[in-house]
């Protein structure tokens, strides 16, 4: 088996990713989870390349003023993983909230 | 930038050094971003703390590079650090019951020395820098004490140049006429600059000033303006009547300041409620014709001295220019005289001896609890070290130096004292603020405390870290690494054996003198059976507050007795000198047989207005009472108790004899005895049974106690006597009212409260040493695993083994058991004074606390015992 483990944490915080949550603090507040558990799932998922992140463009922080966002996104490994997991943990899907749908 | 927002990123801040290098410029600006844009509130906060886990997930993911030569300083330390730490969290049982054991002690340790911190270190509560202050008096041999009078107050104050200024007060009780009932309180009568020498600032309001001279102002404390107008500024200019006089609060002192002097400790301590000119003295106090006799600092005559220090100026040089000036001396007085000036030091009291032995005792039994963690603590330490031993021989022979390993051990031992520190300071702010109770000033936890917290953890940490860190790098590589079983209970662990033996002793000794004192106070609440207490009620005055004079106080004393007496349900009422179960002053005696050097004897007893002997319940075993008669004028009669009688030696009958009797100075009065009473412990709780009584005064005494005999419930009485006294004078404070059982169980409450503490910490070190126990002996069993096995082997049957294991505690419990009985016993000799008709040696005490150690030790050594039997002994055997 050479696909790394993930978490259950770890695969929810992958499904609100999915779901277009692109700011580590909007995670958390999709998901629920504090956020000494969403930034090392990212920081897991990141290293293991199933999302990749970037900083916000300039010209949005600079206009209020305030250090500029890191946004994370899925890749194809990550959506692969999911669609694998998801088929694996049907109850993952469920536990998510249905209308936070958005990208 | 909200609050929350601000402190969210400083949190975010501090965490960014630890973060990696390669990743630490990003993970600074993501944080930094996402709280900015985040709504603020305490989620945000909580966000904000968990970004240590986040610091942790980067550190894992990319790791610090291997260093590849060992590298010592700092660099070196902090590896040590992260070795210790994953250590001990290695084994979070062993960390859990050794930091729980160290806690208890230095939280019990950290919290007398806050107490004796407040008392002698702390600078005193509203005064400025009171190390530049000192006491100034004449040192004489007719004067005795650390007095001056009015008249050296104006003389020192004129003479002596070595002062900014020099202030005068003394300290008086008075009757306060609060709202609703007068109450006794303290008051400081002082000079108009002593609030401006002592550097004193208002709370509210303004202090006194030169400019005030007699004009009837006063100054209140904090917690009196407080508790009587609900706040300081509400109490200026309200009107509190002193001891009849009343008086216009001018500004209220600052919180906790006492002034620069307590009497007394504990409960007992006087917390001055106000401060009045010392110009209104005459008009608030009597005049009292015996000031020298009395030697009380009370009459407001007799003041003490404080004066502040010019600047630049020494101690010495202060003392050497008070030596040169002469003192002033009443005329008529001879013998050698001198000014002295003391330093005031810090803290409210005087560093006398009785101080010194408070302290010592405060701190004293804490110090014996941290000790017993200590040994507990190194117990767990030398088990686990000796189960770590293969870990430290792989270590050594990989070529760490014997420095490293220890220097490694201790940091691990320092490391737990340092978590039970930490707990210790959170849980002695608690136990501090229970303290405010009894304390005269405040005793929070400042730096100090926390220097000698953090002292007590370094010392602690070491202390017990470094016999288990030597013990386990000592010896050969290899014994460890074969693995080979059987080391028990020889050599190695008699210093395992010493330590659990020495806290058991310890545990006993507090145990055995808990139930000393609680066996002593068993005593103490007979004490007064045989005479019926139970029917008894005392109130205590003081007439010369109101300024009585003795004529006019006498009367009062008398329709006082007259009221009482006409009330429905009284048997017998009597004006004594001393109130239920304190000391008596006593009277003396001669004989006609008399010899010896002084010419007369001294006994119990006492010459009370009054029905005296039916108001407290004695019995007239011989002879007859006293009578009507027998209470008018000069007393011709006396009763004497059978011990008493028995001590005269008179020849033939007692009764009938005539004896010289005084109260206090040489017998004069001839009086004839009629009568013989039953013996009873009368006045104090350990007096002897020896006492005279006469039916009539010696002399007057403002200070009294009535006590009161009823026939039904002695508290139904209470409100009576308030009641029959302030028909008498509205203005008279009662100082205590209860029924003889409460005014027994005031006197005994300081040994209840010894023994309720010793029992306490005998409790808890007892668990402390059934939990060593324990750990000890759950080490014995996996250390025996081997040799156990081929006893089983041999035929050994489960109980054999378990009755090994037991048979090993209690083989450490009882030299532990003997050795506590000795210390105790040996203290309890010291202490006897306090004990009361309680030998040292008590069966009950003693027994009751061995039948306890051995419930304890028995339950502590039941799970070991049992893992012993259930030993699989194939399996054990197989694993070698």
């Amino acid at each position: 088996m050479s696909e790394p483990a993930l978490s259950y944490t770890a695969l929810f915080v992958l499904q609100a990713v999915a779901r277009g949550y692109r700011f580590g603090f909007d995670i958390m507040d999709a998901t629920q989870l504090p956020s000494g558990t969403v930034y090392p799932a990212l920081r897991r998922l990141e290293s293991f390349g199933f999302v990749e992140s970037a900083w916000e463009e300039d010209a949005r922080a600079r206009k209020h003023a305030r250090p500029r966002r890191r946004n994370y996104q899925l890749t194809a490994a990550g959506r692969r993983m999911l669609t694998v997991a998801n088929s694996r943990y049907r109850a993952v899907q469920a536990l998510f909230p249905q209308k936070a749908e958005r990208s | 930038m909200s609050v929350t927002k601000r402190l969210a990123s400083v949190i975010v801040r501090t965490l960014v050094p630890f973060v990696p290098a390669p990743s630490r410029a990003r993970w600074r600006e993501e944080w930094l971003g996402e709280i900015d844009a985040a709504a603020p509130g305490r989620e945000l906060l909580w966000r904000a703390c968990g970004s240590w886990r986040d610091v942790l997930a980067c550190r894992r993911l990319m790791p610090a590079p291997r260093r590849e030569t060992p590298v010592f300083g700092l660099r070196g330390i902090a590896d040590d650090v992260r070795y210790s730490a994953r250590a001990i969290s290695r084994s979070p049982g062993f960390t859990l019951a050794a930091v729980a054991s160290l806690s208890i002690g230095i939280a019990a340790t950290t919290t007398a020395f806050s107490a004796v911190n407040a008392l002698l270190l702390r600078s005193l509560p509203g005064v400025a820098d009171s190390t530049r202050l000192v006491h100034v008096f004449t040192v004489a041999a007719w004067l005795g004490g650390g007095m001056s009078s009015e008249r050296s107050y104006q003389h020192y104050k004129d003479s002596l140049t070595s002062f900014s200024d020099l202030t005068a007060y003394s300290t008086v009780e008075v009757a306060i006429g609060t709202p609703g009932e007068p109450a006794v309180g303290t008051a400081v009568l002082v000079a108009p600059n002593y609030f401006s020498v002592l550097g004193t600032t208002a709370a509210a309001g303004r202090l006194l000033q030169e400019a005030d001279g007699t004009q009837p102002l006063v100054v209140v404390s904090h917690d009196f303006a407080v508790s009587h107008f609900g706040s300081p500024a509400a109490a200026i200019g309200q009107v509190v009547p002193v001891n009849g006089l009343p008086l216009d609060i001018a500004g209220v002192a600052p919180r906790s300041f006492v002034g620069v002097r307590v009497t007394g400790l504990g409960e007992s301590a006087s917390r001055p409620q106000l401060w009045a000119p010392r110009s209104l003295r005459t008009m608030l106090l009597a005049p009292r014709a015996d000031l020298i006799n009395r030697s009380a600092p009370g009459d407001g005559t007799w003041i003490s001295l404080v004066g502040r220090l010019r600047p630049g100026v020494s101690i010495a040089q202060a003392q050497a220019q008070a030596a040169s000036v002469p003192p002033h001396i009443p005329s008529g007085t001879r013998g050698e005289a001198r000014a002295q000036i003391t330093p005031l030091g810090r803290g409210p009291y005087d560093s006398t001896a009785d101080v010194a032995i408070v302290v010592g005792l405060a701190l004293g039994i804490p110090f014996i609890v941290l000790a017993i963690g200590c040994a507990n603590a190194a117990n767990l330490q030398l088990a686990r070290a000796a189960r770590r031993s293969a870990e430290i021989a792989v270590m050594r022979s990989l070529g760490a130096p014997r420095g490293a390993i220890v220097r490694q051990l201790l940091l691990e031992s320092l490391m737990v004292a340092g978590i039970a520190g930490t707990l210790a300071v959170l849980g002695s702010v608690w136990t501090t603020s229970l303290l405010d109770g009894f304390m005269p000033v405040p005793s929070p936890v400042d730096w100090r405390v926390l220097a000698f917290a953090l002292g007590t953890v370094l010392i602690t940490g070491v202390a017990f870290g470094i016999v288990p860190a030597l013990r386990a790098t000592r010896g050969d590589l290899t014994a460890p690494l074969k693995d080979s079983a059987g080391t028990a209970l020889h050599g190695r662990s008699r210093l395992r054996g010493g330590l659990i033996v020495s806290q058991v002793a310890l545990s006993i000794l507090l145990l055995v003198l808990a139930g000393l004192f609680s066996r002593t106070l068993q005593r103490l609440h007979g004490v007064g059976s045989e005479r019926d207490v139970s029917h008894l009620a005392a109130a205590s005055m003081d007439l010369s507050l109101l300024k009585y004079s003795d004529a006019r106080g006498r009367q009062f004393q008398k329709d006082l007795l007259a009221r009482l007496e006409a009330t429905p349900g009284v048997v017998a009422a009597s004006v004594v000198p001393v109130a239920p179960f304190s000391r008596a002053p006593g009277l003396t005696y001669r004989t006609a047989q008399h010899t010896g050097r002084i010419p007369y004897r001294y006994t119990n007893g006492g010459a009370p207005l009054g029905r005296f002997i039916e108001a407290a319940g004695l019995r007239v075993v011989r002879g007859r009472g006293f009578t009507e008669e027998d209470r008018q004028g000069i007393p011709k009669v006396a009763l004497v108790s059978e011990t008493l009688a028995r001590q005269m030696a008179l020849p033939g009958d007692p009764v009938g004899q005539r004896v010289l009797v005084g109260d206090g100075d040489i017998p004069k009065i001839e009086v004839e005895i009629v009568g013989i009473t039953a013996d009873v412990p009368l006045w104090a709780v350990r007096a002897d049974p020896q006492a005279m009584f006469l039916p009539s005064p010696l002399s007057y005494d403002a200070r009294f106690s009535v006590w009161v005999r009823t026939h039904n419930d002695p508290a139904l009485i209470l409100p009576t006597i308030r009641e029959i006294a302030r028909e008498l004078d509205p203005r008279l404070p009662m100082q205590r009212l209860g029924t003889a059982e409460s005014w027994r169980d005031d006197e005994t409450a300081p040994i209840r409260w010894i023994a309720s503490g010793l029992g306490l910490m005998g409790l808890l070190a007892l668990l402390l040493a059934g939990a060593g126990l324990y750990a000890v002996m759950s080490y014995l069993v996996a250390s025996r695993r081997h040799e156990m096995a081929v006893r089983v082997a041999l035929g050994a049957r489960p109980r054999d083994l378990s009755s090994l294991i037991v048979g090993q505690a209690v083989r450490l419990a009882i030299p532990g058991l003997v050795l506590g009985g000795v210390l105790a016993a040996g203290a309890a000799r010291v202490a006897r004074a306090m004990l009361f008709g309680v030998s040292p040696v008590d069966p009950l005490a003693l027994g009751g606390v061995s039948l306890l150690l051995l419930v304890v030790a028995i339950a502590a050594t039941l799970a070991p015992a049992l893992r012993a039997a259930r030993l699989d002994p194939l399996a054990t055997l197989r694993r070698q």
